[in-house]
Protein backbone atom coordinates (compact mmCIF):
# COMPACT_ATOMS: atom_id res chain seq x y z
CA UNK A 1 0.00 0.00 0.00
CA UNK A 2 0.90 3.41 -0.47
CA UNK A 3 2.41 5.76 2.44
CA UNK A 4 1.14 8.57 3.50
CA UNK A 5 3.24 10.96 6.31
CA UNK A 6 2.14 13.84 7.88
CA UNK A 7 3.20 17.20 6.86
CA UNK A 8 6.10 18.38 8.41
CA UNK A 9 6.82 21.84 9.65
CA UNK A 10 8.38 23.76 6.99
CA UNK A 11 12.06 24.97 6.95
CA UNK A 12 13.58 27.67 5.93
CA UNK A 13 15.44 25.63 2.97
CA UNK A 14 12.10 24.06 1.92
CA UNK A 15 12.14 24.48 -2.03
CA UNK A 16 8.73 25.33 -3.71
CA UNK A 17 8.67 21.79 -5.42
CA UNK A 18 8.62 20.19 -1.74
CA UNK A 19 5.78 22.33 -0.51
CA UNK A 20 3.79 21.43 -3.55
CA UNK A 21 4.55 17.62 -2.99
CA UNK A 22 3.57 18.13 0.82
CA UNK A 23 0.56 19.58 0.20
CA UNK A 24 0.10 17.26 -2.47
CA UNK A 25 0.60 14.11 -0.39
CA UNK A 26 -1.37 16.12 2.55
CA UNK A 27 -4.77 16.19 1.06
CA UNK A 28 -7.49 13.88 2.06
CA UNK A 29 -9.08 11.22 -0.22
CA UNK A 30 -12.14 10.47 -0.95
CA UNK A 31 -13.45 6.53 -1.20
CA UNK A 32 -16.47 6.62 -3.66
CA UNK A 33 -19.15 3.94 -4.31
CA UNK A 34 -21.00 3.49 -7.41
CA UNK A 35 -23.86 2.14 -8.24
CA UNK A 36 -24.12 -1.05 -10.29
CA UNK A 37 -27.67 -3.04 -11.37
CA UNK A 38 -26.75 -6.72 -9.72
CA UNK A 39 -25.33 -5.73 -5.90
CA UNK A 40 -28.51 -5.78 -3.59
CA UNK A 41 -29.30 -2.68 -1.71
CA UNK A 42 -29.26 -4.88 1.81
CA UNK A 43 -25.74 -6.14 0.98
CA UNK A 44 -24.17 -2.82 0.68
CA UNK A 45 -26.21 -1.24 3.50
CA UNK A 46 -24.36 -4.78 5.45
CA UNK A 47 -21.11 -3.44 3.70
CA UNK A 48 -20.69 -0.05 4.96
CA UNK A 49 -22.15 -1.54 8.25
CA UNK A 50 -18.95 -4.06 8.62
CA UNK A 51 -16.48 -2.26 6.65
CA UNK A 52 -16.62 1.65 8.43
CA UNK A 53 -18.25 0.07 11.46
CA UNK A 54 -21.86 3.11 10.52
CA UNK A 55 -24.67 2.48 12.35
CA UNK A 56 -27.86 1.17 9.88
CA UNK A 57 -29.61 4.25 9.43
CA UNK A 58 -26.13 5.92 8.29
CA UNK A 59 -25.32 3.39 6.06
CA UNK A 60 -28.54 2.87 4.70
CA UNK A 61 -28.73 6.54 3.85
CA UNK A 62 -25.46 6.34 1.86
CA UNK A 63 -26.67 3.16 -0.23
CA UNK A 64 -29.28 5.13 -0.54
CA UNK A 65 -27.38 8.15 -2.35
CA UNK A 66 -25.42 5.39 -4.30
CA UNK A 67 -28.89 4.02 -5.21
CA UNK A 68 -30.54 7.21 -6.28
CA UNK A 69 -27.98 9.71 -7.74
CA UNK A 70 -25.36 6.64 -8.69
CA UNK A 71 -22.39 7.45 -6.52
CA UNK A 72 -21.70 8.65 -2.63
CA UNK A 73 -18.43 9.26 -0.99
CA UNK A 74 -18.30 7.12 2.04
CA UNK A 75 -15.51 8.30 3.91
CA UNK A 76 -12.67 11.17 3.55
CA UNK A 77 -9.36 10.55 4.82
CA UNK A 78 -5.42 9.88 4.44
CA UNK A 79 -4.53 7.70 1.49
CA UNK A 80 -3.44 4.66 3.32
CA UNK A 81 -6.28 3.89 5.25
CA UNK A 82 -8.54 5.11 1.99
CA UNK A 83 -6.78 2.05 0.31
CA UNK A 84 -7.74 -0.18 3.10
CA UNK A 85 -11.14 0.76 2.73
CA UNK A 86 -11.21 -0.06 -1.05
CA UNK A 87 -9.37 -3.35 -0.48
CA UNK A 88 -12.31 -4.32 1.64
CA UNK A 89 -15.02 -2.91 -0.76
CA UNK A 90 -13.66 -4.50 -3.79
CA UNK A 91 -13.18 -7.51 -1.81
CA UNK A 92 -17.02 -7.41 -1.66
CA UNK A 93 -17.21 -6.48 -5.30
CA UNK A 94 -18.29 -3.15 -4.64
CA UNK A 95 -17.74 -0.69 -7.39
CA UNK A 96 -15.23 1.56 -5.32
CA UNK A 97 -12.94 4.45 -6.40
CA UNK A 98 -10.16 6.85 -4.79
CA UNK A 99 -10.82 10.49 -5.75
CA UNK A 100 -8.46 13.16 -4.26
CA UNK A 101 -10.33 16.15 -2.50
CA UNK A 102 -10.34 19.19 -4.14
CA UNK A 103 -8.23 22.37 -2.87
CA UNK A 104 -9.35 24.93 -1.32
CA UNK B 1 -36.36 -24.57 1.15
CA UNK B 2 -35.61 -23.22 4.37
CA UNK B 3 -32.79 -21.65 6.64
CA UNK B 4 -32.09 -22.54 9.93
CA UNK B 5 -29.10 -21.80 12.25
CA UNK B 6 -27.52 -24.67 13.81
CA UNK B 7 -26.71 -25.24 17.59
CA UNK B 8 -23.04 -24.83 16.21
CA UNK B 9 -23.88 -21.82 14.91
CA UNK B 10 -24.02 -23.19 11.08
CA UNK B 11 -26.51 -21.55 8.69
CA UNK B 12 -28.48 -25.04 7.49
CA UNK B 13 -30.21 -24.56 3.97
CA UNK B 14 -32.45 -27.47 3.91
CA UNK B 15 -34.90 -28.91 1.06
CA UNK B 16 -32.87 -27.58 -1.25
CA UNK B 17 -34.45 -28.95 -5.02
CA UNK B 18 -31.60 -30.56 -7.13
CA UNK B 19 -32.27 -27.34 -9.77
CA UNK B 20 -31.19 -25.20 -6.90
CA UNK B 21 -28.42 -27.14 -5.80
CA UNK B 22 -27.11 -27.56 -9.36
CA UNK B 23 -27.53 -23.49 -9.83
CA UNK B 24 -24.94 -23.11 -6.51
CA UNK B 25 -22.33 -25.78 -7.82
CA UNK B 26 -22.11 -23.02 -10.97
CA UNK B 27 -20.99 -20.58 -8.25
CA UNK B 28 -17.61 -21.59 -8.06
CA UNK B 29 -17.15 -21.99 -11.94
CA UNK B 30 -18.19 -18.93 -12.53
CA UNK B 31 -16.12 -17.39 -9.61
CA UNK B 32 -13.06 -18.98 -12.02
CA UNK B 33 -13.99 -17.73 -14.80
CA UNK B 34 -10.81 -15.49 -17.19
CA UNK B 35 -13.21 -14.04 -19.20
CA UNK B 36 -11.96 -10.41 -19.58
CA UNK B 37 -15.05 -8.62 -18.62
CA UNK B 38 -15.19 -10.79 -15.65
CA UNK B 39 -12.01 -10.68 -14.75
CA UNK B 40 -12.23 -7.03 -14.95
CA UNK B 41 -15.09 -6.28 -12.90
CA UNK B 42 -12.81 -8.40 -10.16
CA UNK B 43 -10.23 -5.95 -9.86
CA UNK B 44 -12.16 -2.43 -11.43
CA UNK B 45 -9.52 0.42 -11.96
CA UNK B 46 -9.52 2.47 -8.82
CA UNK B 47 -7.02 5.42 -9.37
CA UNK B 48 -7.82 8.17 -12.70
CA UNK B 49 -3.96 8.86 -12.69
CA UNK B 50 -2.23 5.87 -14.18
CA UNK B 51 0.97 5.87 -12.19
CA UNK B 52 -1.10 5.62 -9.10
CA UNK B 53 -3.32 2.43 -10.76
CA UNK B 54 -0.01 0.68 -11.46
CA UNK B 55 1.47 1.33 -8.30
CA UNK B 56 -2.27 -0.46 -6.57
CA UNK B 57 -2.38 -2.74 -8.90
CA UNK B 58 1.05 -3.91 -7.72
CA UNK B 59 0.38 -4.09 -4.41
CA UNK B 60 -3.30 -4.23 -3.68
CA UNK B 61 -4.30 -6.62 -6.33
CA UNK B 62 -2.65 -9.98 -5.72
CA UNK B 63 -3.54 -9.61 -2.17
CA UNK B 64 -7.05 -9.62 -3.58
CA UNK B 65 -6.25 -12.15 -6.09
CA UNK B 66 -5.41 -14.79 -3.57
CA UNK B 67 -8.51 -14.20 -1.52
CA UNK B 68 -10.98 -14.55 -4.05
CA UNK B 69 -9.06 -18.17 -4.80
CA UNK B 70 -9.55 -18.75 -1.12
CA UNK B 71 -12.92 -17.93 -1.03
CA UNK B 72 -13.64 -20.04 -4.36
CA UNK B 73 -11.88 -23.01 -2.85
CA UNK B 74 -14.30 -22.62 0.60
CA UNK B 75 -17.41 -22.46 -1.07
CA UNK B 76 -16.52 -25.29 -3.09
CA UNK B 77 -15.87 -27.56 -0.22
CA UNK B 78 -18.94 -26.37 1.52
CA UNK B 79 -20.90 -27.66 -1.93
CA UNK B 80 -18.77 -30.60 -1.85
CA UNK B 81 -20.40 -31.38 1.39
CA UNK B 82 -24.06 -31.14 0.04
CA UNK B 83 -26.30 -33.60 1.26
CA UNK B 84 -28.77 -35.53 -0.54
CA UNK B 85 -31.62 -36.40 1.28
CA UNK B 86 -34.22 -40.10 0.76
CA UNK B 87 -37.09 -37.35 -0.89
CA UNK B 88 -34.16 -35.97 -3.48
CA UNK B 89 -34.06 -32.80 -1.88
CA UNK B 90 -30.66 -31.69 -0.41
CA UNK B 91 -29.03 -29.92 2.60
CA UNK B 92 -26.25 -27.05 2.38
CA UNK B 93 -24.25 -26.70 5.71
CA UNK B 94 -22.19 -22.97 5.60
CA UNK B 95 -20.16 -23.08 9.00
CA UNK B 96 -20.14 -19.32 10.50
CA UNK B 97 -16.23 -18.50 9.14
CA UNK B 98 -17.18 -19.14 5.52
CA UNK B 99 -20.82 -16.97 5.72
CA UNK B 100 -18.60 -13.31 4.91
CA UNK B 101 -16.72 -15.83 2.07
CA UNK B 102 -20.26 -17.16 0.56
CA UNK B 103 -21.95 -13.43 0.94
CA UNK B 104 -19.26 -11.72 -1.30
CA UNK B 105 -19.09 -14.95 -3.75
CA UNK B 106 -22.88 -15.08 -4.27
CA UNK B 107 -22.21 -11.03 -5.17
CA UNK B 108 -19.29 -11.62 -7.45
CA UNK B 109 -21.11 -14.64 -9.00
CA UNK B 110 -24.25 -12.57 -9.85
CA UNK B 111 -21.86 -10.24 -11.16
CA UNK B 112 -20.15 -13.38 -13.32
CA UNK B 113 -23.55 -14.56 -14.68
CA UNK B 114 -24.79 -10.79 -15.51
CA UNK B 115 -22.05 -10.01 -17.73
CA UNK B 116 -21.08 -13.98 -19.07
CA UNK B 117 -24.35 -13.43 -20.27
CA UNK B 118 -25.26 -10.09 -21.64
CA UNK B 119 -27.76 -9.00 -19.36
CA UNK B 120 -28.62 -5.11 -19.66
CA UNK B 121 -29.23 -2.96 -16.51
CA UNK B 122 -32.63 -2.70 -17.48
CA UNK B 123 -33.11 -6.48 -17.84
CA UNK B 124 -32.18 -5.97 -13.67
CA UNK B 125 -36.06 -5.05 -13.60
CA UNK B 126 -37.64 -7.56 -16.38
CA UNK B 127 -39.18 -10.94 -15.71
CA UNK B 128 -36.97 -13.39 -16.90
CA UNK B 129 -39.48 -14.79 -18.86
CA UNK B 130 -40.18 -11.42 -20.66
CA UNK B 131 -36.50 -12.32 -22.27
CA UNK B 132 -36.52 -13.70 -25.73
CA UNK B 133 -33.64 -15.49 -25.26
CA UNK B 134 -33.76 -18.77 -23.06
CA UNK B 135 -30.22 -18.62 -21.75
CA UNK B 136 -30.07 -15.14 -20.99
CA UNK B 137 -33.59 -15.95 -19.16
CA UNK B 138 -32.44 -18.98 -17.17
CA UNK B 139 -29.14 -16.79 -16.15
CA UNK B 140 -31.18 -13.99 -15.20
CA UNK B 141 -33.33 -16.30 -13.31
CA UNK B 142 -29.78 -17.93 -11.77
CA UNK B 143 -28.73 -13.92 -10.94
CA UNK B 144 -32.45 -13.75 -8.66
CA UNK B 145 -32.39 -16.93 -7.11
CA UNK B 146 -28.31 -16.36 -5.82
CA UNK B 147 -29.85 -12.65 -4.46
CA UNK B 148 -32.73 -14.57 -2.86
CA UNK B 149 -30.20 -16.65 -1.12
CA UNK B 150 -27.93 -13.48 -0.38
CA UNK B 151 -31.05 -11.63 1.47
CA UNK B 152 -31.79 -14.87 3.27
CA UNK B 153 -28.49 -14.99 4.80
CA UNK B 154 -28.09 -11.29 5.78
CA UNK B 155 -31.59 -11.68 7.49
CA UNK B 156 -30.58 -14.79 9.51
CA UNK B 157 -30.48 -14.52 13.11
CA UNK B 158 -26.61 -14.30 14.20
CA UNK B 159 -24.65 -16.78 15.56
CA UNK B 160 -24.58 -18.06 19.48
CA UNK B 161 -22.79 -16.13 21.48
CA UNK B 162 -19.03 -18.25 21.94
Amino acid sequence: MASWQAPRAGTATESETDRETRVETARPWNVVVHDDPVTLMIYVTSAFMEVFGYAREKAHRLMMEVHTTGRAVVWTGDREQAEVYVHKLQARHLRVTLERVDGG
Amino acid sequence: MNLERSGRGELVFRDLPRICADALRVVPVVLESDDPRVRDRRLPRVYEDDALEQEWRRIGAPELEHLFVSRTELIRKDLSALERRRDGSFTLRVPERHEAAWLSGLNAARHALFLLNALEPADMERDPAELDDPRRALALLHIHWLAYLQELMLHAESPPAP
